[in-house]
């Protein structure tokens, strides 16, 4: 049990953490699909290639006027931003970086982390229902739509992993995997993470499941009748949510901070990037699917495959390690 | 006390006044996917579409108006305006319908320039299609690549008009000026870009699972509805009807070329799409074969700007990139027109819209718009 005086610095240190990791997001997002698409991104925002165009980005939209529309239902409207940013910063209070280096080390880790990043599906939908926009209204009901269908394939991936390691914590399953690189047996292991990333994108709504806030077909979706900070508030909670699934999916299934000669910490760095560098590759290179295609995709393979796959790890368990 | 019934699905009753229904959407005339200021109004059931009704006229500039005051020099630089992702393929056949009229037989070296600045500019419009459609299905690379490709063929262009869009450089008798220097030692190797930009796209877009089940049989428009609703140029022939002024029409000695007319199968969104990426390599080859037709002479007859129109009726169609583009001139003997039609592919081909968006879903909506590839300049005038 953490001493009460240190949860004050605790909290600011993961603000900062959290506030880091999307600004460095935003920019690897920036530089990255500028690559994949041809051309340089931001150059001149903090002189050396564009490295200030993060803050630029959060500190102009602060700016701006606050506009909450006539016929929006106001307290609503104003509490859903906040909303999502919330669960996005409480996510990384448990993730824990290297042995020791972690907010709060509880055992339900895994379990609190998969609680509370699904709250701010709410937030969508409080921010689609209160705009009163016909747009915000169908990409909220969207955007519940596709939480639904997703959330069982995440869930599903992480429990196959709670299973083989034993334990909810997700210090203890990271030193599960400690050696070798083959981390968890091979069809089940190898399922469960597939199903974690497809319903990741799923869930941070970005292509091809980018669907709740299409810009071709609804404008930007729940977020249409956003501007200025309120606005940033859902981009950032967007790219903490990005973060903290690239964190948890490095502790689920990559080993975290397992790995040679490096020490821990530059490991587990190293991890969470390459997964945020296949998210954004991924985000920019897919068209979007249509959204009962994707439900069809959720519902008749992946949710039936995760079954499968949590029973072959019982019968693993049971049979095999006993 | 009031029973809701929805469509047959359930029934329920509940105490409070309440009732279901459709929901009307409206689609623009501000939205990021109507390529300008087109207005759709959809009538929506959940995510379904009841029934959709293009509004025109946001854009509408009286340009059919505004050509009877202007004489053709004056004209050609308004057309570039009309579809201005093509505007050399505007201005071309207004120039052939002053000239049918006044009997002036072009130089054969400014049909040639003629047709290969056609082509090029088809190829500018094409490619810029093909990156575009990719943005409508949620692909934001694409379009960049689009943008890009498009460039090549601007620049050449610009190297001859000084202008990379709104070129007006087709005379009444020709073309204004000769192909500068060095323009065509840049040509080939620009074809050949666009050969293999053309295998990109097909790898790009065409062998990506999300991209076929998002076109593969959406928005399928069977030949004859599509000749009912006077649809043309490439939506037509991706119908399977295999309709090309370009073959029917004798103008700009399009006969000598030898070139194939690409038709596709189904009709749908797919085949619309890869009509464009076909058509862009029969271009090159028209570009190419053009190149050699070149023979020295003049690139235009003189005709000077006070040239006045013999009186006389004419209707003028050519192929531009969105389909049959056509000028219906009534002249009196003025250097204006008495009466221009303007005639334009993309008019005819939203016309089918009604047709197409029943009964599908809203991301449909917008794929379906971006496969027409129309321009709302295009439409309204």
């Amino acid at each position: 049990m953490t001493h009460w005086a240190l949860i004050p610095i605790q909290s600011v240190v993961i603000l900062v953490a959290v506030l880091l990791s999307t600004g460095v997001l935003l920019y690897g997002l920036l530089k990255i699909h500028s690559r994949v698409m041809n051309r340089m991104g931001p150059m001149y925002a903090g002189r050396f290639h564009g490295v200030g165009q993060p803050i630029a980005e959060f500190l102009k939209p602060i700016q701006k006027e606050d506009i909450v529309p006539t016929l929006a239902d106001a307290p609503v409207f104003k509490l859903a931003p906040l909303i999502a940013l919330v669960p996005a910063f409480l996510v990384f209070a448990v993730i824990p970086i290297a042995p020791g280096i972690v907010g709060a080390n509880i055992d339900l880790g895994l379990f609190y982390v998969l609680a509370i990043s699904a709250l701010s599906a709410i937030a969508i939908v409080m921010a689609g229902y209160a705009s009163s926009s016909k747009f915000t209204l169908v990409g909220g009901l969207r955007a519940v739509g596709q939480i639904i269908a997703y959330e069982l394939p995440v869930v599903l991936g992480a429990v196959a992993v709670a299973m083989l390691a034993g334990t909810l914590s997700l210090t203890k399953i990271v030193e599960a995997q400690r050696i070798p690189f083959a981390i968890w047996p091979f069809p089940m292991g190898a399922i469960a993470f597939g199903m974690f990333v497809v319903a990741s994108f799923a869930e941070v709504m970005w292509n091809p499941f980018d669907m709740p806030a299409a810009e071709s077909e609804i404008v930007t979706g729940p977020y249409t009748e956003y501007s200025g900070m309120r606005f940033i508030f859902f981009y950032m909670s967007e790219f903490a949510h990005v973060v903290a699934l690239s964190a948890i999916g490095t502790l689920l299934f990559l080993g975290g901070w397992n790995g040679p000669i490096l020490p821990p910490i530059l490991w587990f760095l190293i991890k969470v990037v390459a997964f945020g560098v296949f998210f954004i590759w991924v985000r920019f290179t897919m068209p979007r699917l249509r959204e009962d295609q994707l439900q069809r995709f959720a519902w008749k393979l992946l949710i039936p495959l995760g079954l499968v796959n949590v029973i072959l790890i019982a019968l693993y368990k049971v049979l095999l390690t006993k | 006390m009031t029973t809701v019934e929805t469509k047959g699905y359930f029934t329920a009753t509940t105490e409070r006044d309440i009732s279901t229904g459709d929901m009307v959407l409206n689609i623009g005339p501000q939205h990021p996917s109507t390529h300008g200021v087109l207005r759709v109004v959809v009538r929506l059931d959940g995510e379904r579409v009841v029934e959709a009704e293009p509004v025109l006229g946001y854009m509408h500039r009286a340009f059919e108006k505004l050509a009877e005051q202007r004489s053709p020099l004056q004209n050609t630089a308004l057309f570039n305006r009309l579809d201005w992702i093509s505007g050399f393929c505007n201005e071309v056949p207004y120039c052939i319908a002053c000239e049918k009229l006044a009997g002036i037989e072009v130089p054969k070296r400014a049909q040639v320039q003629r047709v290969i600045l056609l082509e090029l500019t088809r190829l500018a419009s094409h490619s810029l299609f093909c990156g575009v459609f990719g943005l409508e299905l949620g692909a934001l690379t694409a379009p960049m690549y689009g943008y890009r490709d498009r460039e090549y063929a601007l620049d050449l262009l610009e190297m001859v008009t000084g202008q990379r869009m709104h070129t007006n450089w087709s005379r009444i008798g020709g073309v204004k000026d000769d192909f500068p220097e060095g323009f065509y030692e840049r040509v080939p190797a620009i074809l050949e870009y666009y050969r293999t930009r053309v295998e990109q796209w097909l790898g790009f877009l065409i062998d990506n699972d999300v991209f076929v089940d998002r076109t593969r049989g959406i928005g399928v428009l069977p030949p004859s509805i599509a000749l009912e609703y006077g649809v043309s140029g490439p939506n037509l022939r991706a119908s399977g009807v295999s309709m090309d002024v370009r073959k029917e029409e004798d103008y700009l000695g399009y006969a000598d070329y030898d070139f194939e007319v690409p038709v596709g199968e189904y009709g749908d969104c797919f085949d619309r799409y890869v009509q464009r990426v076909r058509e862009m390599w029969e271009s090159c080859n028209i570009v190419e074969q053009a190149l050699d037709d070149l023979e020295p002479g003049p690139v235009n007859t003189g005709t000077g700007r006070l040239f006045k129109v013999p009186p006389g009726e004419i209707y003028i169609r050519s192929e531009g990139p969105r389909g049959e583009m056509g000028y219906y001139l009534i002249s009196n003997g003025g250097r204006e027109p008495y009466r221009l039609k303007i005639r334009t592919g993309s008019f005819s081909n939203i016309s089918v819209l009604p047709y197409l968006l029943r009964g599908i879903y809203v991301p449909d909506i917008v794929a379906i718009l971006g496969s027409l590839d129309f321009v709302v300049g295009d439409v309204d005038r």
